[in-house]
């Protein structure tokens, strides 16, 4: 648990020392002060001790109000501040540290945060230890020894688990992701659930936190889901490998692959991945070009004993039909070797367009940048206005008499996009083509070498003596020979290699069941009972809080984003769900986020949670709640045992209102007179 | 008996046309932002300097030859540049809007212009790269009288 025991603020001014204490108390605490009064400096002060400041904006001392950075206001006079700090006491129920962070002082950064290992604001003592540690920079959450939120995470007796963030990599679950659920600012916190959550890449963070609150099971799925996409990424790197591999092969065997995808699938007939070879005008498979060869080499075996005189008319024919064939293939080689530099031109197209639209999509997410930066400044252009008359227009500097109406940006956005996936199909359709014609461009100038070889050798055999076995058939045979041979080998290789993707497949189809077992119900029983008292405690106090808007019997916890919702039934009989937000009134809405937080903390304090017990509400009487329904909230937190609610309150400026809201209740009240920050008398 | 269908009716739909970014007005408006308060002298150009530079920082082949440009101290030829009709109605939005004000013949930026600017220079990868260029040239890097002296060689 999380519980404040004490809050300092020191501010050094040109007038000497000023500041405030204030001291919590278990159960409610409520902070009663005029809008005025620097209510907020207290409630930011605890945020920024606890490097939480992130809910307010920004990181750092840039959010802090100007009484701890720049100017206190002491009746009509204002002193310069020279330097300041906050001091948070916390207990974690057994223990109790005290956190100090610097806002203006010139020789701390703000980062640092002093941790001393004991109550010095209720009972100063120079003998605790202290110790340095820093917020929001690398290692703030991970580093044990120095990180603040590492450290923090410890002393609640946290174990903050490790989620993926949008890139698909596992990182951790930030504390400051965690402090929205129980730290409700005014201005924006109001607005939505989880309004003032940071961003830190962190995939559906929201969900991640009720579930970590809630310590639901679903969370160790979580994780093997984890495992299971960093163990999918390795297979895909080996599958890459392989592939690889089998292209070297066929590149050594003038072969190509067929069948085998570049990316892993599930192979269900290790046959269907084969090699084939382009030879004389026809492709072989493996085992028939070997049959194929072996044939080439027997008939040769016999043409070998027969003499050159003997043999003459044979070579004379053959000879004839070489000739012919020389013609032929060098034709087609030719015209080939026309077309690939076509299709390589076309390549070249290709990629020459995609960078285009390449760079036009770049120069369109910047004017949709320029556009948003222009309704920030209030262009009236960026509203499709013109600036002079207020008459629309239409995005464009075309001419007046275009008639033509541009697309908005980010139609044309999706336009380019569509367009470059495209030219990136294109662009891989023409490269396997291209590949592709230059296997057989370089298998015709094998042949025609070959043929060359072989013309040349009956030629020499035709003047050479008669009774000497043809040298041109030898030469042949042994070619053949080395052939069958060498693709022999190759089969060999290639079922080597087969067997290696068959077994990644298999372990493919392992992970892809996996997946699919994950995909499904995965909440266990004790977390159904988890998500059915969240419910049940939401719309008991949805009734105590006089919420009206809907049907309750209506409202449900959505199961995939824990948060209320309301349900309906289509004619078709299937159930629909949206935001509770859009059916709300204002009052209501407000109402709604009362409940869920308050029922966020019970049933983790009912059923095991990792909840810190402390809820933080700055104005929560919002949206003109009535007081008679914010008194039933504020009894619901007073009654709240073992947890710690600090609630910030103008109650409408109004003490009639605060009694009336308060009147029978057990709480701490903490009032200023005037100012929070005022003059410490030394 | 011949069975003859009719086309009875026919409609067809207009569908907005894509534009070159180079055409949205703010697009543009923060190219002549960039320009004014990177490359300019107290923050004031004249048409022509606005014309050339963002003609310049137009696409990427403009800016390598105007690199080359720069690299050669201004000696090697410049064949042409474009003065285009969407700088001048860009302007004419700018000094609309009070981003930019016209005064004596040149075109500076107006507090609520340098506004703007910030904003543009805290997101780092909006205009990455015309940014690097028009800063690498700076407020000094190109004066009037150079951008006189090349356009005389046109006129």
């Amino acid at each position: 648990m999380l519980h404040l025991n004490a809050l300092r603020l020191e501010i050094n001014t040109t007038n000497g020392l000023y500041g405030t204490t204030i001291t919590f108390e278990s159960g409610l605490n409520i902070i009663r002060a005029n809008n005025t009064s620097g209510k907020s400096t207290v409630f930011q002060s605890i945020l920024y001790a606890l490097g939480f400041e992130e809910l307010i904006g920004l990181k750092n001392d840039k959010t802090m109000q100007s009484v701890l950075k720049d100017v206190v206001i002491d009746g009509e006079s204002n002193f310069q501040v020279i330097q300041s700090s906050i001091s948070l006491e916390i207990f974690n129920g057994q223990e109790i540290i005290t956190v100090k962070r610097s806002v203006v002082n010139e020789k701390r950064k703000p980062q640092l945060i002093d941790v001393t290992f004991g109550p010095q604001l209720t009972k100063s003592d120079d003998t605790y230890e202290l110790r340095q540690m820093y917020v929001h920079d690398k290692g703030a959450a991970s580093d044990e020894i120095y990180g603040f939120h590492a450290f923090l995470e410890e002393f609640l007796n946290w174990k903050l688990p490790d989620v993926i963030d949008t890139n698909g990599n596992s990182t951790k679950l930030y504390m400051p992701l965690i402090a929205p659920a129980f730290i409700i600012e005014q201005k924006s916190g109001w607005s939505s659930f989880f309004a003032t959550i940071p961003w830190y890449g962190v995939k559906n963070s929201e969900e991640r936190v009720i579930e970590f609150l809630l310590n639901l099971d679903v969370f160790q799925n979580e994780q093997s889901r984890i495992s299971l996409n960093i163990n999918k990424r390795l297979l895909q790197e080996k599958w890459t490998i392989l592939f690889d591999d089998f292209q070297n092969l066929a590149e050594k065997g003038n072969a190509e692959v067929a069948g085998l995808e570049a990316f892993p699938v599930i192979i269900n007939n290790i046959n269907e991945i084969y090699f084939r070879i382009f030879r004389n005008d026809r492709y072989f498979l493996v085992p028939d070009l070997i049959e194929e060869l072996t044939d080439e080499f027997d008939q040769l075996n016999q043409q070998t004993e027969i003499t050159v005189g003997e043999n003459l008319e044979k070579n004379r024919i053959r000879l004839n039909m070489l000739n012919d064939n020389l013609l032929k293939i060098d034709f087609r080689y030719q015209q080939l070797s026309d077309e690939l530099l076509h299709e390589k031109e076309k390549f070249r197209q290709y990629i020459q367009q995609r960078k285009s639209v390449q760079e036009d999509l770049d120069k369109n997410k910047s004017a949709e940048k320029m556009l948003k930066l222009g309704g920030d400044v209030h262009a009236q252009v960026a509203n499709n206005l013109c600036p002079t008359c207020g008459q629309g227009i239409n995005d464009s500097l075309l001419p007046e008499g275009v008639d033509q109406v541009p697309m908005q940006i980010s139609d044309n956005i999706n336009f380019l996009s569509s367009q470059y996936k495209m030219l990136e199909a294109f662009i891989s359709s023409q490269r396997s083509k291209i590949k592709e014609k230059d296997n057989i461009l370089a298998e015709y100038n094998n042949r025609l070498g070959e043929i060359r070889q072989e013309i040349r050798n009956i030629k020499r055999d035709l003047v050479s003596d008669d009774r000497l076995p043809s040298e041109e058939l030898i030469e042949r045979k042994i070619n053949t020979k080395r052939l069958v041979n060498f693709y022999v080998e190759f089969l060999e290789r290639i079922e080597s290699l087969r067997k290696r993707l068959f077994l990644l497949s298999e372990e493919w189809e392992k992970l892809k069941q996996r997946e699919a077992d994950l995909s499904g119900d995965f909440f266990s029983v004790l977390d159904r009972e988890k998500i059915k008292l969240l419910q049940d405690s939401f719309l008991q106090l949805l009734k105590a809080f006089n919420y009206q808007s809907k049907d309750k019997n209506a409202i449900k916890i959505s199961t995939d984003k824990y948060l209320p919702v309301i349900e309906v039934r289509l004619p078709n009989e299937k159930p629909k769900s949206y935001d509770i937000r859009f059916d709300s009134s204002g009052s209501d809405h407000i109402r709604c986020m009362w409940a869920y937080y308050v029922a966020l903390l019970e049933t983790s304090m009912k059923l095991g949670g990792n909840h810190p017990k402390l809820l933080i509400f700055d104005e929560p009487q919002q949206q003109s709640a009535s007081t008679t329904d914010f008194k039933a909230f504020l009894k619901e937190l007073s009654i709240n045992e073992g947890a710690q609610s600090i609630v910030f309150a103008s109650f409408q400026n109004s003490i009639k209102d605060f009694e009336e809201a308060t009147e029978g209740l057990k709480f701490n009240k903490i009032e200023s007179n005037g100012r929070f920050v005022q003059k410490v008398e030394i | 008996m011949m069975v003859t269908s009719f086309i009875r009716h026919l409609s067809f739909t207009k569908r907005n046309i894509s534009i070159p970014a180079d055409y949205r007005p703010l697009y543009k408006i923060g190219h002549v932002v960039l320009v004014l308060f990177l490359a300019c002298r107290s923050n004031k150009a004249s048409l022509m300097k606005l014309h050339f530079l963002c003609w310049a920082i137009k696409s990427q082949r403009n800016l390598l030859q105007v690199q080359q440009w720069l690299k050669n101290d201004f000696r090697s030829d410049f064949h042409i540049w474009g003065v285009e009709p969407t700088v001048n109605r860009a302007l004419i939005y700018a000094v609309a809007e009070g981003f930019v004000s016209l005064n004596d013949g040149g075109y500076s930026l107006t507090a609520h212009g340098i506004t703007l600017y910030k904003l543009m220079k805290k997101d780092k990868e909006l205009f990455k790269e015309e940014k690097a260029f028009l800063e690498n040239i700076g407020k000094n890097g190109i004066s009037e009288q150079r951008i006189k002296d090349l356009s005389s060689k046109f006129l």
